[in-house]
């Protein structure tokens, strides 16, 4: 671990990796260009290349490197690793803008829980902590209350939603990309717009 | 995806003699946590430094803002200088960004508006910042102590002088 230092990475371990699969390569092969992924070298430029999206969604933490044209096969260190983004997210990211909104408006956390049919506050702060994912009516009601859809309310919630079932469209997209049935590639195209919304709404993140 | 990347935090911190007000910015207009936290304890500092440890830790900022003292002629007590070096210190340690700015840094900043007195800073910030519209205090007499809120809009005004600067330097280059 200590050999892929997290210094010379920048913004890159940010990227959901199959944004950066889709801006590279298209959906079927990826490559991660980083100023820090060789373990030899770790300053040297060099590519890091994925076998293909199947092998990649299915042991997301496995890699070929490829430094210099000789193929070494490696195990993602954690920061690489898109199982651990939604971790990561959970460390780094703010939780939600419940908190944000309520005190924007200058509501305490009863009055809320009130307005929500909790019995408790303790119901409020523990979705503002991020300790409780709220249930879809809860989110709803929040949203209609402040007036911001729970996309934006919960964005690691979202995020984590987005990043499992992206991971499963790729693997599906794989399975159908080559079939000539026009149901088929109906599907196709609904998973490339799914693909395409997501990196456009990773382009310009909206936000409380 | 609506965040997919960590926002980058600003925190502005703002000491008082009863404890100390913050501001977590996302953005010159978007307040994300903000609050004034009493400390009526005997080890004031020491208290002060776990509580914004506490947010550090939680936030993540990239940068911290706060007060020149050290710029001009500035009347803080002591306690609150030592308690300046040793967030200096803290920043060091967690790797945040450390900017400071002098009262007249902040002055400059809001002379644009037309706002000179810590009040009139507080109301254009307030104007700026609808979420902080609420907690704008009154306007002080003579005879009377500054309200605990006051701090509340020093940090906000430390944090938006930050933006300000960043901004115009941004603009130059």
């Amino acid at each position: 671990m200590s050999q892929w230092g997290h210094g010379d990475l920048g913004d890159f371990r940010q990227v959901p990796w199959y944004l950066r699969m889709l801006q590279k390569q298209g959906p079927s092969s990826a490559i991660i260009e980083s100023a820090d992924t060789s373990p030899q070298s770790p300053k040297s430029p060099c590519p890091l290349t994925f076998q293909n999206a199947t092998d990649l969604a299915r042991f997301p933490h496995y890699a070929i490197l490829n430094i210099s044209g000789t193929m070494y096969p490696t195990i993602l260190p954690d920061f690489l690793n898109p199982r651990n983004e939604a971790e990561r997210m959970k460390t780094k990211m703010p939780r939600n803008y419940v908190r944000t909104q309520r005190r924007r408006w200058a509501f305490t956390q009863k009055e809320v829980a009130d307005l929500l049919g909790f019995e408790s506050r303790t119901c409020i702060s523990r979705i503002e902590q991020g300790k409780r994912v709220p249930t879809l009516e809860s989110a709803l009601a929040l949203e209609v209350l402040f007036g911001e859809p729970p996309k934006s309310l919960f964005p690691h919630v979202y995020a984590e939603a987005e990043e499992v079932l992206m991971q499963r469209a790729a693997i599906l997209y794989e399975g159908l990309i080559n079939t000539t049935s026009p149901r088929e590639k109906r599907k196709c195209e609904l998973l490339e717009l799914a693909l395409k919304r997501a990196t456009v709404s990773s382009a310009h993140p909206q936000g409380v | 995806m609506t965040r997919n990347t960590s926002p980058s935090f600003v925190l502005a911190l703002y000491p008082t003699s009863h404890g100390f007000a913050f501001v977590l910015f996302e953005g010159p207009d978007a307040p994300f946590d903000w609050g004034v936290k009493e400390v009526r304890e005997k080890r004031k500092n020491a208290k002060v430094l776990d509580d914004v440890k506490a947010l550090i830790e939680l936030y993540h900022p990239e940068v911290l803002v706060m007060e020149d003292t050290d710029k001009g002629k500035i009347h803080r007590a002591a306690r609150i200088r030592r308690l300046y070096r040793m967030l200096r210190h803290l920043a060091s340690t967690e790797e945040i960004d450390v900017h400071r700015f002098a009262r007249a840094d902040i002055r400059a900043c809001f002379a644009s508006v037309g706002a000179v007195t810590k009040y009139e800073i507080a109301k254009a910030i307030a104007t700026q910042i609808p979420a902080f519209a609420h907690r704008l205090p009154r306007v002080r007499k003579l005879w009377m102590s500054e309200d605990p809120r006051q701090g509340l809009f020093d940090a906000a005004a430390l944090g938006l002088t930050y933006y300000a600067t960043k901004n115009a330097n941004e603009t130059v280059t």
